[in-house]
Formats: C-alpha cells, structure tokens, sequence
C-alpha cells in the first residue's frame, strides 16, 4: 500500500491532491458529489474584502484543449464569507485553504487579518496573478518588486502560512520565486491561467464579455511544468503545481518536476469526482511500480537522455 | 424548494436520433437521482470529441421501459458540443452530471396553467405538463411555438401528451399564425384572473412573455439558457442579469443560470439585457 500523504509547509496534506481555487467554490456547492476525505485540500474560491460583481456575461469559452474563463472574481466578501461559508469549510475533514484578492496591499491585508481567527482554515493562498481584473492582481504578480511589497504585507499580518501564486506570463518566474521567498512566503502555487482571447466570428467580437479571459485545462500543462520545474531550481520552499492536470499521471509529472502537491482546476469543474479519481490513479501507478511512497518522486527529474530510473 | 442531490456517472445510451437533419432526440437510462428529476431542471452532458466543457441540456421526459427508467433530451445540433453529442452511438455510455438547477414550482390549485414554449424551448415544457396534469388532474394550456417546417420535430414530445396541444407557426404552416402569445390569446381572456404562464424559449420570446404577463398581471416563471462551466454553482460561469429595478443590499448583480435557475421568476431578470448564447 503506497504512502499517498505529504506537507506543504507543515500541512500534512492525506495525498497530495487539492482542489484548485475557482473551481470548487467554497466547498458547499461539491456537497454530495464527493467525498471531501479523499483529498489532500481545497483551495477556495477568492476572496475578497467587500463583495465583487464580477465580469459581464459570457464568462467562460470552449477552447482547444481548454477553457478560457473571465468571472471577474465575483465573491461575497469577507463578511458573507466568514458568516456563510466556514461552517461547512469546518465541517469537511479535509485541509482548506483560502484564497486572498485584493486591489490594493490594504485590501489584502484586511482580508488577511479578517481571516486570522476562524478555525477551519490552515492556510492562505495569495492571488497575485489573476489576469480578469484590469485594476488589480495583475500588477503585482508581473513584478518582482510588486510582489514582494503585497507578500511582505500579508506574511507580516499572518500567523497562518501563505501560499504565493505566481502568474505564468512573466520574464522570469525564477526571480518572481525568489522575491516572495525572500518576504516570507511559505509556499508557491504555480500556476495560474494564461491570459487570452476567443473571437465570435460571426459577430467579430470577443466571445467572452470581458474582452479576454484565463485560458486553462489540458492545453497549459507543458507551460505549467516548465514553470513548476524552474521554481524548483529557483527557491527552497515548496512548490503546488497547478495547470491541465486531468490524470494521476499528469499529477506525478508534477511531483517529479519539483512540486510537493498539486492542484485540480478544470478538470474537476467539469467532472466534479476527479480529484478523487486522479488519487487513485497516482496510488495505482506507484503500487504499480511497487513506489512505497510518493514523496519519493518529488523533484526527481533527471536531465533530458538520462538513464532510466529502475 | 427541495432538489434532488446530483449524481455524476457514465450512462447507458438507451437510444438517440435523428428527428430530422437538425434535432435529435437521446434517451439515456436513468439512475434514481436522473429519474426523481423536477421539470425544468437539466443535466451536462460530456459530448466527446476532445472538448473540455460539458454542455448543459434540459430533459424533456421521464420515461418508464421494461429494463428501467430512461430521460429523454431533444436537442438541436448548433455548435461544436451538439456536433460531437451527435455522434454519441446508441448502446454506448455518456457521462452525465445531474439533475441540476431549480425546477419549475407547480401552479397553486386555483390558477390556470399556461405552457408555453418555442423551438427547443419546447422539451421542459412536456415534463411540467406531466407534472401538472399528475398534481391536479387537470391538463393545462400548451403552446407550442415553431418558426415553421423545418423546427416541427420540436413539437414531437408535446405532441406524445394526452392533453390538448395548440401550435404557433411563424410561417402559418400549423395551427396559429404568429407566436406563442398570439396562440395563448386563443386560450386565455386578456382579463382572465389566476392564470400562471410558464415559458421557455428564444430570449425575444422570453422578453414578450415577460412584457405581456407584467400588463395582466399573471406569474410568469421562464426558463433561461447559459453557457455554463460547471452547472454547479463551483465557477460563477453562467452569469445573468438580474433585474436592473434596485437590489436589496448583499445581492449580486449577477445570478448563476445553474444553481439559481434556470428557472426563474421573470420579473427577477432583465431579460431585455440577455442575449443568445455564441455557438
């Protein structure tokens, strides 16, 4: 029987599959169509520190291999969030992490201190890199400076660990690692959607309301390993890899690329039982292989024509 | 309002096809959640070919076989997931995630029920005058509302119904000339009380429907039509505008067509301010 647990940051995570944030809500809409102790975590949906409206619609678009999606963030606040939603967060048996928006370094600290207290969170994930809102995220996740400044905000008013998630269309995303590393940052998330565009032909417009969107799915795993994978050389804290991930072994890929964990965006969206499933198909491919346990296959890659491993 | 919990499973394909070159109707067996669906509500269909997005359809009918319960979507093939649906075999297996979404809510005992529906509006609009029939002995008023020839096969599930059926043609090919109001006036007096219009169909239609139903003073609850992520709630997808008459504090702008709809009162939306879903 493989070892299926590992850690991030000190949270002993069961295995090492998470949900991803924006595409499992606040947990209570999965209600029923899984089973929330076959997970290594959620990750919820942003929040914010007044409610968002969000984009208008159309916000999402099937594209090759993908979907682009433009919510906008729409989210109830702090508030609503801490009154609504934390009572069946807690009540799971499964890590929750809640993910932090904000437009400015005082909204992410208010929503960070406004979630010191409340039990059933152990960990905080901070969007830095959400490319939907024109006025926000974006600037912080596409510089080092930036980043470090909104990072050393929300660690300095934290006692939780933060997660930072980093932005793919950046130069260097070894040096966007190192600067959140160095402000505190327990851990990173990598990655988040690429920006991009569908057009209406026929009325030669954009399909989605907002004009462009967060392209996601199978069609951003390559860009999302190379990602995890220069991370790892990058920084010493550990990694979450997100991006594409529909299969156990497209998660392992991750794990040998450098990340602790990972995460399930899309697929899960659509088939709300994959988390579960792509855990029993990690386990089954290192049963397989007689793998005692899957931290073994953490950052692991060896150099293009190395031999095989045995 | 009480929904059935969703189930999320591969599903055998009983029987599926062609009405004509455009619709088709799928009949998949029906595991318990499926068959307790409520009219109105709908499922995501995992069309194949490669795409990433489930598509959402509402279900037409139960219908009860020797070898168990099966529901049945009538759908138009119009975009790339309604392509690939089409070729989903009989025999075979498709995933489907549901029942999902808020149903109709039935008429109360003294009101007059009218259904009406227009093109591939038209399937919910069987289930709930099956419901309503079973709830009040009582068949209600369905209208069926066509462009003309070439829409006819939408009409097939409400012509299987016991009750009374009056079809609306644009072209004047059957039935009615004109719309589904035009039909309903041939029901309904202008200043009849207790009347509860139901409706689901092209956004212009679903405008009228609202418009006219505002000046008499009749409920009306439509039935809307998204793109959806998940059908679930989990990615604020499936955006609609509410009504732009001013909101109580703390309630979004938008409201999710999957989990607060798709049905929905028709005063609750601005429906003037929707569009028709991009293929």
């Amino acid at each position: 029987m493989t070892d299926l647990s590992t850690e991030v940051a000190g949270l002993q995570l069961r295995n090492p599959v998470l949900l991803a944030s924006g595409c499992a809500g606040y947990g209570e809409e999965l209600d029923g169509l899984l089973d929330w102790r076959e997970l290594g975590g959620l990750v919820t949906k942003g929040v914010s520190r007044e409610p968002w409206q969000g984009n208008p619609p159309p916000r999402v678009a099937e594209t090759a291999s993908g979907m682009l999606n433009a919510i906008g963030l729409q989210n109830v606040g702090l508030d609503a969030f801490l009154a609504d939603k934390t009572a069946y967060l807690g009540g799971m048996d499964c890590p929750v992490i809640v993910n932090v928006i904000g437009r400015s370094v005082d909204e992410y600290v208010a929503v960070t201190e406004g979630l010191q207290r409340e039990g059933a969170i152990d960990a905080l994930e901070l969007n830095i890199s959400c490319p939907n809102i024109k006025a926000g995220g974006i600037q912080f996740g596409t510089r080092p400076d930036a980043a470090a400044a909104v990072t050393r905000a929300v660690v300095g008013a934290s006692d939780l660990p933060v997660w930072v998630k980093l932005a793919p269309t950046v130069a260097d995303i070894g040096e966007m690692a190192a600067a959140v590393e160095a402000e505190g940052a327990a851990a990173l998330s990598v990655t988040n959607t690429i920006p991009g565009m569908a057009i209406d032909l026929e009325r030669r417009r954009p399909v989605l309301g907002n004009g462009i969107g967060g392209l996601s799915g199978p069609a951003i795993k390559p860009v999302a390993l190379r990602l995890v994978h220069a991370c790892a050389q990058a920084v010493d804290i550990p990694i979450v890899g997100i991006g594409g991930i529909r299969s156990g072994e497209d998660a392992l890929e991750f794990l040998v690329a450098g990340a602790s964990a990972v995460q399930v965006g899309t697929a899960s969206l659509v088939e709300p039982g994959a988390g579960p499933r792509i855990v029993r198909e990690m386990e089954a491919w290192l049963d397989a292989r007689g793998d005692a346990t899957v931290r073994d296959l953490i950052a692991t890659l060896g150099p293009p024509g190395s031999p095989a491993c045995s | 309002m009480s929904t059935p919990t969703a189930t999320d499973g591969l599903r055998r394909i009983v029987e599926h096809r062609a009405l004509d070159d455009r619709h088709r109707l799928l009949e998949i067996e029906a595991d318990p959640a499926l068959a307790g669906f409520a009219p109105g509500q709908f499922v995501m269909v995992d069309c194949g070919g490669g795409l990433t997005l489930r598509r959402p359809f509402s279900i037409q009918r139960r219908r009860i076989r020797e070898e168990g319960t099966t529901i049945e979507i009538l759908y138009r093939v119009v975009g790339r997931g309604t392509r690939a649906m089409a070729d989903l075999a009989a025999g075979g297996e498709v995933w489907v995630l549901g029942p999902l979404g808020q149903p109709f809510t039935l008429p109360s005992p003294d009101h007059v029920a009218v259904l009406l529906g227009g093109g591939v509006g038209i399937p919910p609009m069987v289930a709930l005058a099956e419901a309503i029939r079973g709830a009040s002995r009582v068949h209600p008023h369905v209208v069926g509302g066509i462009s003309g020839v070439r829409d006819r096969s939408c009409l097939a599930g409400l012509r299987e119904l016991p009750g009374p059926l009056t079809v609306a043609t644009l072209d004047g090919s059957e039935g009615v000339r004109g719309t589904v109001l035009d039909a309903m006036d041939t029901l309904v007096a202008p200043a009849a009380t207790h009347v509860q219009l139901y409706a689901c169909g092209p956004i212009p239609m679903l405008v009228a429907v609202a418009e006219r139903a505002r000046e008499r003073g009749w409920p009306c609850q439509v039935s809307v039509e998204a793109l959806m992520g998940c059908g679930y709630g989990a990615c604020v997808g499936c955006a609609v505008p509410r009504s732009t008459t001013p909101l109580p504090a703390n309630v979004p702008r938008w409201a999710l067509a999957c989990k607060e709809g798709p049905v929905f009162g028709a005063e609750e939306l601005d429906l003037a301010g929707m569009e028709e879903p991009g293929r």
